[in-house]
């Protein structure tokens, strides 16, 4: 939104940083985790990635009739952050639906970028998931084949229903799940790039990843607390989705709480619920409780004296 | 005029009784043909379930009826149970039909309080598919030998529960 | 003094009950899976809110002001289980599709809501055209609202296949949380259509 006066109060700090220059740096991010999802899955990956980050931006440009195609970027960034927690292959108009929910139900209903209280991308895959399972969940997720870009694909389950994938494997990402969240190596590239770029704090993915770990040591010893970080989606929410500067608190303790939060609902579904992956909706509750979260943190203003009752 | 307290309660006691009067009018006129129809629709739901039947006996179990069929030639060849399970919109009312080898040869459901879509599942075959065929001795138990349909965890549970407990009952009064 | 088509004309348009009062949203986010059910939940509110709407306006002078809400609840449902054992005796089918929630009318706002905004300030003829008009403007929104979701929650309407046999179903609008979100777009297109026609 573009507007002719900014009338706030101070202080007012010049950043280069633009929105633009965020999304940017968060696209470049994906990208090695992008190639490794061509590399292990193949041209379908790429073609589940390309329909999805082109649905969203044409979306995006037809709501806003702003003529620019691809605009602040975040319409881009929805898009392919969508296409990383789908399966390698879902049919083209689940990820063409899947984009144009993100977009419009998820962000636009709202007022667009900046008032969006739920993350696009997650809105978008829940949908997905609740109305098509069959589709992005269940028996859709495919044997990675490295440098096999296109072979058929063979399906076979997820390393969160069987528990028997080994460390390396899903280090690597040579497992089956969603396009973005097999590899921690490409996803923890990703994440060093934002957090040299200091787009991402600590807090949040150290919160998640750190809470999901210690839930884990319950569930069999610490080779089965570093199984729940690797497998399934907790780097790729932790690092890409939980981050997102919209959706999260703004102050320090209240991003740790967040972090905390959404690794909580996040084991509370894979170990008790029906559901074998929950981050979707841990992050999406959370954001839910974000406003919540920054009331309550805020911090003391300078001189302020606690009211007596 | 002054509203007394007296005037309230009269006034409330004479609507009251007009109402009660209203529906008890009603479910006069309406209540044999309620109990018609489905005394017609449980006996062509028995003929169906056992189409050489003959006769039957009713014979009454806790809050349930039981209807022991026989065939032309007097031989026993099955119960149809008039059970209530707990569902998630209250009581599930249904026909379960076993016959005289313990199996379930037929399941209907005659009133439920399921959610349209979800839970009313019960009364497709997607669910009664499932239960059509087990056996007195088989355990009937959820994620054992028959699972519930997903969505309606509450509604197809609370049915094999209240199954599972039918067939104690058959299998311990009329079964041998 | 509004004329009486005004009366009958605005439970449809600018006082619709479900789109511009927000009155009974539990049977419109609960029923509305198919069109057929929103239909005929709304005839059997359209049916309640007309007897009770001309029984509360005829004896409106008679009931004490203090306790003209329990009064109104036994006359409502008193209707209401008229209604729900007639239908079961002589519509079976329809009884059956409805089920829980005849009785449920008992709780739906609009008709409370019309007795004590309504029924029992104007006369019998002006509550009778006021009960036909939110009646239908009930009906013709909870249609509405299952129309949707049935066309894209089944990929039918009135049960009749409209999608062709391909259409995968979108699960969410045949679900709970799709009523909410059905019900919010259309609030939220009615608001704007409303304001683009200048009626607040």
């Amino acid at each position: 939104m573009e507007r002719k006066l900014v009338v706030s109060s101070s202080p007012h700090i010049k950043s280069p940083e633009t929105i633009q220059s965020i999304m940017v740096d968060v696209l470049v991010a994906l990208f090695p985790v992008a190639l490794m999802a061509v590399f292990l899955f193949g041209f379908r990956a790429l073609a589940t990635m390309v329909i999805a980050v082109i649905v969203a931006m044409a979306t995006e440009a037809i709501i806003l009739r702003n003529g620019s195609f691809f605009g602040d970027g975040s319409a881009a960034v929805t898009g392919l952050l969508l296409a990383m927690t789908l399966p390698p292959s879902p049919p083209w108009w689940v990820v063409a639906i899947g984009s144009i929910v993100a977009i419009g139900i998820g962000k636009h209903i709202y007022g667009g970028l900046g008032n969006n209280i739920f993350n696009p991308a997650l809105v978008g895959r829940a949908v997905l998931f609740v109305s098509w399972g069959t589709h992005v969940a269940g028996s859709v997720w495919t044997r990675p084949v490295p440098f096999g870009f296109t072979a058929d694909a063979i399906t076979q389950a997820s390393p969160l229903v069987t528990y028997n994938a080994s460390l390396g494997d899903l280090f690597m990402g040579t497992v089956s799940g969603a396009l973005g969240e097999t590899s921690a190596l490409a996803l923890i590239i990703g994440a060093i790039w934002l957090f040299y770029r200091g787009h991402i704090d600590w807090r949040i993915p150290g919160g998640f990843i750190g809470i999901v770990f210690i839930l884990g040591l319950f569930d069999g010893g610490f080779s089965m607390g570093l199984y729940h970080v690797l497998a399934g989606g907790v780097l790729l929410g932790a690092f890409f989705m939980a981050t997102d500067m919209v959706t999260s608190p703004v102050t320090p303790a209240g991003k740790l709480i967040f972090g905390l939060g959404c690794g909580i609902v996040t084991m509370a579904i894979r170990l008790f619920g029906g559901m074998p992956e929950g981050v979707t909706f841990g992050i999406l509750l959370m954001n839910g409780l974000t406003p919540l979260i920054d009331n309550m943190t805020l911090p003391k203003k300078f001189g302020e004296v606690k009211k007596s009752a | 005029m002054r509203e007394s307290g007296l005037r309230m309660a009269l006034t409330l006691l004479i609507i009251g009784v007009i109402c009660g009067g209203l529906i008890a009018a009603v479910n006069g006129v309406t209540a044999p043909v309620i109990e018609e129809r489905t005394m017609v629709q449980f006996l062509e739901a028995l003929e169906g379930f056992f189409p050489e039947v003959d006769s039957y006996d009713v014979s009454e179990i806790g809050n349930e009826s039981f209807y022991t069929c026989t065939d032309a030639a007097g031989n026993f060849i099955g119960v149809v149970a008039q059970a209530k399970a707990d569902g998630y919109g209250g009581a599930i009312f249904y026909d379960l039909a076993v016959s005289d080898s313990g199996d379930i040869v037929g399941i209907r459901i005659s009133s439920h309080g399921e959610t349209p879509g979800i839970g009313d599942v019960i009364t497709k075959d997607e669910f009664q598919d499932r239960v059509i065929g087990l056996n007195v001795a088989d355990s009937i138990s959820a994620g054992v030998d028959v699972d519930t349909v997903s969505g309606a965890t509450i509604s197809s549970g609370g049915m094999l529960d209240s199954i599972r407990r039918v067939m104690d009952i058959i299998g311990e009064n009329f079964l041998n | 003094m509004s004329t009486l088509a005004q009366e009958f004309s605005k439970g449809i348009f600018k006082e619709n009950p479900t789109f511009r009062l927000l009155l009974g949203m539990c049977p419109t986010l609960a029923i509305t899976t198919t069109a057929f059910f929103g239909f005929g939940m709304g005839v059997s509110v359209l049916a309640v809110l007309l007897c009770s709407n001309i029984v509360i306006s005829a004896v409106r002078n008679l009931i004490p002001d203090k306790v003209r809400m329990p009064a109104y609840i036994l006359i409502i449902a008193a209707f209401v289980s008229a209604t729900d054992m007639l239908l079961n005796a002589y519509v079976p089918d329809l009884h059956k599709a409805l089920g829980i929630f005849i009785p449920l009318i008992v709780v739906n706002c609009i008709i409370m809501g019309r007795a004590e905004a309504f029924a029992r300030k104007n006369n019998v003829v002006r509550s009778i055209l006021d009960a036909l008009g939110m009646g239908v403007g009930v009906t013709i929104s909870l249609t509405l609202v299952g129309i949707i979701r049935e066309l894209f929650g089944a990929g039918s309407i009135f049960g009749f296949n409209i999608m062709g046999s391909a259409y995968e179903p979108m699960m969410l609008l045949a679900s709970p949380p799709g009523a909410f979100i059905t019900l919010g777009i259309l609030l939220g297109l009615c608001n704007f259509a409303f304001k683009r026609l200048g009626i607040e």
